[in-house]
């Protein structure tokens, strides 16, 4: 049995909660043995290894159970960290904030609950992940695509919780995202939107209901415990036309966005349009070990040697077109004229044996894979953590952040390897900080980049909008507005949905008053 | 749908079958010899087919896992049940494979990790490392002779660090590897 325990609780009042656990799921749905345990460290952490670990895990079935549970960990005020498939590997994975809560393991609640063809929705619970439902709706003959993030073995409700994205027009999760059950830490589930109303058949088709609407207050959240949602599904449309186009110069970033503004607002290209940097794209194809055996990042003179063998642009735009063949050859015109006008630009609707291009089109088309996996070779001993800051979809905005994220990371020995993405008005820049987990001073390097690159993003007028457990509390004291007005409402609301502080305490920086940090 | 999760399956990506190791106890596996291996064989790193081409003819081999470009077949077509799975595969195959197998209980048995640096293979692994220091570009195939041993419990467990002969990076090959064994459905005591 594991000798961790929940912070401030008696031996004997940690036991009986366990007890008591076990027999609302039974006792072999509890687990308190290190090697069941372990499952929920973060593989690539960029903190020690094993830094956060649970004291035990509880693994309910369904709603009442849910119910049953957290009335327990009430009594006996033991803080339980909710997780759905627990695979955010990146921001922290199935680890809990702090080593010695329990683990609120929602992978055993992976029902579809419902497939609507006619309203193109999903009803799911928390352990349902993209290939599962993507296989279920094959299995069905359904002609719904569903929006993946890039591993398969995500979860669809966790992400669009955690406000995930994808590739497909569908791609910003929780907005399409559309009805939630939850249980509050008194036990109360409550239905959002239509939900509410007792005799709907229209929970999952409008978010609307009289009064406020609640939904995003469970996101990133720790003031209930989602236990279902539904997701809009995207109809299969009559055509797909991916592209990809190259760009030679790292400055021609400022052009690339500001002509794919004018095409994301106006919906011509209506899913994430992204620009990856050349070594994000080579590194599902090739490794650095094959091209330099030095330390710190790549000098140039390399970077346009692996361009030219991968045929690969310093920066690789991937968006595409869906809908009938007419429309999409007309909003290509429009495409082409915005995109390619910038020169040195090259376009591909198809790539042989390049193994980005094939997961990329296979995401915008919405079927999930775990390709993206392979570029954690490029440095070798898979450790990441991303960096997320957001802007507007503006070229100086995105030169701006680029220049100062890649100055950064040159000087702290990291090669930049990153992406930018536009939603819908919103731009997502993904900085990929990789090293080896092998190397601990690499790893500390890592966590250090990532720390100051939070303060520095702030002071220029960026925040993130996710993060790795380990850096919660510092991005959100960067929400400084009004002496952290904002944070200041999270904490009030925390206190009155979950006086007892005992769901996922610290989550997103927002505390239960008991181990709220001073001000 | 709901996928038959089972007891222990909980923590599982994939659907697996395992013994329990819930509150009632600890668990003490002992691995048999002629437990099944499981293979997994990553297709387009050639130490990977290196690996499983040494232990292709193995009797004990009950099964082979090949894993494509898109992971994919780890969530999908990875389904042992018990005795000991294994390979010789790149970082974040082996961080994939090991997260699920534990997650259903699977206990690791053995670890290796493998790194090309300055035109030679380091090898930090489990075991006596003096066939591996003789070798070049065939180290795959003594590094599956010695897992072979050591998931059949006739090496004892010292680390062990040590260089190859010089030799060239294969053109496909991610430069990281990792061999690594999983022992399941090893039951309680």
């Amino acid at each position: 049995m594991s000798n961790r325990r929940p912070d401030g609780i008696a031996l004997s009042d940690f036991s009986n909660a366990l007890d008591e656990f076990a027999g609302v799921v039974g006792k072999d749905w509890v687990f308190v043995d290190e090697l069941p345990l372990s499952t929920y460290r973060d593989a690539y952490s960029p903190l020690a290894d094993g830094e956060f670990l649970p004291s035990a895990a509880v693994a309910p079935d369904g709603v009442d159970q849910v119910r049953k549970v957290i009335s327990i960990a009430n009594a006996y005020k033991v803080p339980i960290w909710t997780i759905s498939t627990g695979r955010n590997f990146a921001y922290g994975g199935p680890a809990p904030r702090k080593s010695g809560y329990v683990m609120l393991d929602l992978k055993r609640m992976n029902r579809i609950l419902e497939v609507n063809e006619k309203y193109a929705y999903a009803l799911v619970e928390p352990g349902v992940s993209y290939m599962q439902l993507y296989r279920h709706l094959q299995k069905i003959g359904s002609k719904l695509w569903i929006d993946p993030a890039a591993p398969a073995w995500g979860g669809v409700m966790g992400n669009a919780l955690e406000h995930g994205a994808g590739y497909t027009p569908y791609g910003d999760h929780f907005i399409m995202q559309c009805g939630m059950e939850i249980v509050l830490a008194d036990g109360e589930v409550v239905r959002t939107g239509q939900g509410a109303l007792a005799q709907s058949r229209h929970w999952q088709v409008t978010k609307h209901a009289q009064g406020p609407q609640f939904d995003g207050m469970f996101t990133q959240s720790n003031f209930g415990v989602v236990t279902k949602m539904g997701i809009w599904l995207m109809p299969e449309p009559p055509g797909y036309k991916p592209f990809m186009i190259t760009y030679q110069r790292e400055a021609d970033l400022e052009a690339i966005f500001d002509a794919t503004r004018a095409l994301k607002v106006n919906q011509i290209i209506p899913n994430a349009a992204t620009a990856v940097d050349l070594l994000w794209e080579a590194s599902a194809k090739t490794t650095r070990k094959h091209y330099f055996d030095g330390k710190g990042p790549l000098p140039d003179s390399i970077r346009k040697q692996i361009a030219a063998d991968l045929d690969l642009g310093f920066w690789n735009f991937y968006g595409a077109l869906y809908g009938p063949p007419p429309v999409m050859e007309n909003n290509w015109k429009m495409v082409e004229d915005a995109l390619l006008s910038i020169p040195g630009a090259k376009v591909y609707f198809e790539r042989e044996n390049d193994p980005a291009w094939n997961y990329r089109e296979k995401l915008m088309r919405g079927e999930p894979n775990m390709t993206e996996f392979s570029i954690m070779n490029w440095i070798g001993g898979g450790g990441h953590v991303n960096f997320s800051p957001i802007s507007a979809p503006d070229g100086t905005e995105a030169l701006a952040q680029y220049d100062l994220i890649k100055r950064r990371c040159h000087e702290y020995g990291f090669d930049y390897i990153g992406e930018f993405l536009v939603g819908w008005r919103d731009m997502h820049h993904i900085l990929m900080i990789m090293y080896d987990r092998g190397d601990e001073e690499m790893r500390k390097s890592a966590y250090d980049l990532f720390a100051l690159l939070i303060d520095e993003a702030a002071e220029a007028g960026f925040g993130e909008y996710r993060t790795h457990l380990a850096f919660m509390d510092q991005i959100a004291k960067t929400y400084k507005h009004n002496d952290g007005a904002l944070w200041d409402v999270h904490h009030r609301l925390k206190d009155v949905f979950d006086p007892n502080g005992i769901l996922s305490p610290g989550k997103q920086g927002i505390w239960p008053r008991s181990s709220r940090p001073p001000a | 749908m709901r996928l038959n999760v089972k007891r222990r399956q909980v923590l599982a990506g994939s659907v697996l079958g395992m013994g329990a190791v819930g509150i009632g106890g600890g668990s003490m596996i002992g691995l048999k010899r002629g437990s099944p291996l499981t293979l997994v064989q990553e297709l387009s790193v050639p130490e990977s087919a290196k690996f499983a081409a040494a232990l292709e003819g193995s009797e004990w081999i009950e099964a082979i896992v090949h894993v494509g470009s898109t992971l994919n077949e780890l969530l999908q077509d990875f389904h042992p049940r018990q005795g000991v799975v294994l390979g010789l595969t790149s970082d974040p195959v082996a961080m994939i494979a090991g997260q699920l197998l534990s997650e259903v209980g699977g206990r690791q048995v053995a670890e290796g990790r493998h790194t090309y640096l300055s035109g030679r293979w380091q090898h930090q692994i489990d075991g006596a490392s003096r066939l591996l220091r003789k070798s070049s570009n065939a180290w795959p195939a003594a590094v599956a002779m010695q897992m072979l041993d050591a998931v059949s419990q006739r090496t004892t467990k010292t680390a062990s660090n040590c260089l190859s002969e010089p030799c060239a990076l294969a053109k496909k090959s991610p430069g990281m590897l990792v061999s690594w064994a999983y022992e399941l459905g090893g039951g309680q005591s």
